[in-house]
């Protein structure tokens, strides 16, 4: 199979350099597609954040704009032979223009030159997003008219940057970026480690462990005000903080009564409430997309295993069967499979399987020392960390395992990473 | 009865060090202090006076202050107070347990000194399990102290999992370096 490699660096006019994507590997035969570059100001730096968005995806290849034999911006200025002969099958013209009160606006039309059809004509009104909001969210809406799917491109990564871990002069920090690396922002720094962060459902918070205070505690912080709680400081590990769909529950381990156990934490009265009783280490815990169950690892049988429990009847049933180590299960949104950090031979890989049924081990790395997998809110992305070359990075796969992109630092170890639900918007985005 | 009264004062330290597992030594002395004796019947023998000689130090370990840093002292060496674990393991090994009874005489002797256990994982497997696994290996020497007779109330066990290792690399011996507990003692 053909492998594209491309190593692509974003230069933003931000202080910190955005993350650096790698991609490895797409599909074998990615839709070819011409975004045109916009019209008006700023046009092409759209259309190129377009472009990267569906060439990250692996399922398209963007054409290069040097090799466009024409640069419509209108539906009437489309000739189709020029798109046709290049081998293209999709095409996006458009513009960018600020309305009368100075917001940013755009149109863009979608087209399939096969079948020589307009496929979308698209107006977007903004209220002081920026030109990147816009440029994903038409990615989103490309993506979603071709493939049946919604894009998860104006979704938000979450992710740990660890330096000179193991000496006195390490330090962490807490960031969120856009799916491309760019629009890095640091949620918290510490000198202590910071690890394990999480989404609420809603996009509006997040949950991680940190060492701020000599030991494991579990934060929760808000991401439009910075406002900082401290959840859990028992005796003992707190850790594995994991958000009801809901968001009213916060689950996690506690080892404050003498062993790891998965509890559950009331978030607006702080009343927790235990859920195992097992002297093995039960931790990891992580809802279901209806909020009835969790799924959790725990070492009850000697090794550790992912077991499935309903809040109803807190009975666990262990669903993995295959090799002696198998953690950290994330569901995907159809509640039917779950990814989840799988040991063969020594080897730590990511690999799904179906929570019912065979339960056959399907796995999708070929890297070694995998850890965190969190999947994209479209199901059929994950983000998980790894190392390459001795240095902690993050990885995107897409489900199927044919789509493969590296996230690393310049500088740092880049681990735990989550991503984000969808995230609420202000634009409107409507027929023209 | 000089030398009667220092073999007497040896012989009682070393046999309790080696009934530790089973005695519960009721030494009350600040370190470094001799040992409280009990009397100990002997038959009578008439050995002729000796003239004066120094007291020898009994090797009994205690704590010492090393440039802002408390370790424990056997005789004159610092005991290395850093366990090493197998992979996917939380047992101390026969070895380990010799060097535990050392550090949990020095602790019975000293009831206001109090140690934490860290515990640490090579970088292998989930962030969250290790942070279990750390405890777990934290826990295997301190459940071994309190059996040495070491108050629980001078022990806490704080993980670190894999966060903070000893050696960086993706090696068998970096990872054998991390698999470990430190007490430290504050």
């Amino acid at each position: 199979m053909k492998v594209a490699r491309y190593a692509l660096v974003l230069l933003l006019a931000s202080p910190v350099a955005a993350l650096e994507i790698v991609i490895n590997q797409g599909v074998e035969n990615p839709t070819s597609i011409a975004i045109v570059p916009f019209a008006g100001y700023q046009g092409s730096t759209a259309s190129g954040i377009v472009s990267f968005d569906l060439l990250r995806s692996g399922q398209f290849a963007p054409l290069a704009t040097d090799n466009m034999l024409s640069y419509p911006a209108q539906p009437e200025e489309v000739i189709y032979r020029d798109w046709r002969i290049l081998g293209v099958d999709f095409l996006v013209v458009g513009e960018l223009r600020d309305d009368v009160a100075g917001r940013l606006t755009a149109r863009y039309h979608l087209f399939d030159v096969t079948t020589e059809r307009l496929l979308s004509s698209r107006l977007i009104r903004t209220n002081g997003e920026n030109l990147r909001d816009v440029s994903h969210l038409i990615a989103d809406e490309v993506y979603e008219r071709i493939t049946g799917i919604p894009g998860a491109f104006s979704t938000k990564l979450m992710y740990v940057v660890a330096h000179d871990i193991g000496t006195p002069d390490a330090y962490y920090r807490l960031e969120v970026a856009d799916t491309d690396g760019a629009r890095r922002r640091v949620l918290f720094s510490s000198d202590q480690p910071l690890l394990s962060p999480t989404w609420s459902f809603d996009g509006s918070k997040v949950a991680y462990v940190s060492f701020e205070e000599g030991s494991s505690a579990v934060f929760v912080q808000d991401l439009q005000t910075g406002n900082r709680m401290r959840v859990a400081a028992f005796q003992g590990v707190n850790s594995a903080p994991s958000f009801s769909p809901d968001g009213t529950q916060l689950a996690m381990s506690l080892s404050r009564d003498g062993n790891p156990e998965i509890y559950l934490l009331e978030i607006a009265t702080g009343s927790f409430r235990r859920l195992t009783t097992n002297p093995a280490i039960d931790t990891e815990p992580s809802f279901t997309a209806d909020g009835q169950r969790l799924v959790f690892t725990s070492d009850r049988g000697g090794k550790p295993q992912v077991y499935m429990m309903s809040l109803s009847n807190l009975v666990p049933k262990r669903i993995t069967f295959r090799g002696n180590y198998n953690a950290n299960a994330q569901l995907l949104p159809d509640d039917e499979r779950m990814v989840f950090v799988h040991r063969a031979e020594r080897r730590y890989h990511i690999a799904w399987q179906d929570l019912e049924g065979d339960r056959g081990v399907n796995i999708l790395t070929e890297t070694a020392l995998d850890d965190s997998p969190s999947i994209a809110p479209n199901g059929s992305m994950l983000i998980y960390a790894t190392k390459r070359n001795g240095k902690g990075i993050i990885s995107v796969v897409s489900i199927d395992g044919q789509v493969r992109f590296d996230l690393p630092d310049a500088s740092g170890n880049v681990v735990s990473p989550a991503w984000s639900p969808y995230l609420k918007s202000s634009i409107q985005s409507s027929d023209l | 009865m000089m030398s009667q009264w220092s073999w007497r004062r040896l012989a009682l330290s070393g046999g309790c060090l080696a009934l530790l597992s089973a005695c519960t030594c009721n030494l009350t002395q600040q370190a470094p202090a001799p040992v409280e004796e009990t009397v100990v019947p002997q038959p009578v023998v008439d050995v002729p006076e000796e003239t004066s000689q120094p007291e020898e130090e009994p090797a009994i370990p205690g704590f010492i202050d090393r440039g802002g840093e408390t370790i424990v002292i056997d005789g004159e060496r610092p005991v290395n107070t850093t366990f090493y674990f197998e992979f996917d393991e939380a047992t101390l090994s026969a070895g380990d347990l010799a060097r535990l009874q050392t550090i949990a005489e020095a602790l019975r002797r000293n009831r206001g000194q109090s140690a934490v256990l860290e515990g640490h994982c090579d970088e292998r497997g989930t962030q969250t399990y290790n942070l279990a696994l750390g405890e777990r290996r934290g826990n295997a020497v301190m459940q071994y102290l309190q059996s040495q007779g070491v108050s629980s109330t001078q022990l806490e066990v704080v993980s670190f999992g894999e966060e903070t290792p000893a050696a960086t690399g993706s090696t068998e011996e970096a990872w054998a370096q991390n698999r470990r507990v430190v007490i430290k003692f504050p």
